[in-house]
């Protein structure tokens, strides 16, 4: 027995599951369910589908939403943001423009924040003579504590077939990583 | 009854006492989900009948689910949208739409029942509703008011719910 406990390891061996592989073998079982539960609380993966985010976002692609990025911090303006739509699997990206406390209105197109003029560099220019943002209005809103308002950077679409408006802060998710 | 049998059957036996209680006494909440669920199996046609007999016990298994002035207000942006007010308009919406979709089935999850009380509740609930035609399924969340009447939970008021509001 003293023999065969003295038998030099391969390196490669060494190298695959280490000098003890039930060490090995336990804290990589350790490293995967922390990465795992660590993963599922900071990130949540999402698939774009639907074309009220063009064109930053487009229909079909993958991206990830820190699922941690309000736990300190309140969304800012410009922040691509996911909402629960129908539970936690259903999810909205939108923009948003609107933060508690403030006015804001939409005049032919034109996000006005407490009177203010918004810029909005997201959007697509003025293509072909076509206005965009296209010529939207929405009548005034007085934003309370915890509402936020958000909308999509596709403007050129038809008003009545983007969804968008106020959010409450509890619907939140997270905002999109690597925007 | 050997000593080292002893105590896996006691575990056994108090599980089962356990599971008779909560089965024969269901707390209030309990109760609210076998209602959720009733509803929710009476609307799922998934293969079942849905015609003569069939369909009349299948919407009655529903109705026993509703109070009688009970309220649906459906309003989904860029689709279905509208009221229902009463059980026997909700019976024959019911028994139009298993018709109309013979491979319907809908899902209950995320169920959270609160504002608890002793003869009224809320619940919400994400369905997952799939008519069986392609690209047929949808995700939809609901707001319920229970009511208690005569020591039975019944549904009076169903209305969807959305993210975004205008106002």
């Amino acid at each position: 027995m003293s023999q065969l406990s003295d038998t030099p390891i391969p390196w490669w061996q060494v190298m695959a599951i280490g000098r003890n592989p039930r060490t090995t073998l336990v804290r990589l079982a350790i490293t995967l369910v922390i990465v795992f539960v660590g993963f599922r609380m900071s990130i949540q993966p999402i698939l774009v589908q639907g074309i009220s985010m063009q064109p930053t976002y487009r229909d079909g692609q993958r991206r990830f939403l820190n699922k941690l990025a309000y736990r300190s911090a309140q969304p800012q303006r410009g922040d691509v943001i996911g909402i629960q739509e129908a539970g936690k699997q259903v999810l909205l990206l939108k923009r948003v423009i609107g933060l508690p406390g403030e006015r804001l209105r939409i005049v032919q197109g034109t996000v006005l924040i407490n009177g203010e003029l918004l810029e909005e560099p997201y959007l697509l220019p003025p293509t072909n003579g076509v206005q965009n943002p296209a010529r939207w209005n929405v009548a005034e809103v007085q934003l309370q504590d915890g509402d936020h308002y958000v909308i999509g950077d596709n403007r050129s679409m038809r008003q009545d077939d983007h969804y968008f408006g106020i959010v409450n802060q509890n619907r939140i998710v997270g905002r999109l990583m690597n925007p | 009854m050997s000593p080292s049998f002893r105590k896996p059957f006691m575990g056994v036996l108090i599980a089962l006492a356990l599971w008779a209680l909560w089965w024969f006494i269901p707390s209030e909440e309990e109760r609210i989900r076998r209602v959720l669920e009733q509803a929710r199996a009476s609307v799922s046609s998934e293969g079942k009948p849905a015609d003569g007999l069939a369909l009349l016990a299948r919407v009655g298994q529903l109705t026993q689910c509703l109070t009688r002035d009970v309220e649906i207000q459906v309003d989904v942006f860029g689709g279905l949208s509208g009221n229902l007010s009463g059980v026997d308009e909700v019976r024959a919406a019911a028994a139009g739409m298993t018709q109309q979709f013979p491979g319907l089935k809908v899902q209950l999850s995320e169920i959270q029942i609160s504002e608890l009380m002793p003869t009224s509740a809320k619940a919400t609930v994400v369905a997952t509703i799939n008519t069986g035609s392609r690209n047929g399924q949808t995700a939809q969340e609901f707001e319920l008011r229970f009511r208690k009447w005569e020591g039975r939970w019944y549904i009076s008021k169903i209305a969807t719910v959305q993210a975004l509001r205008t106002r």
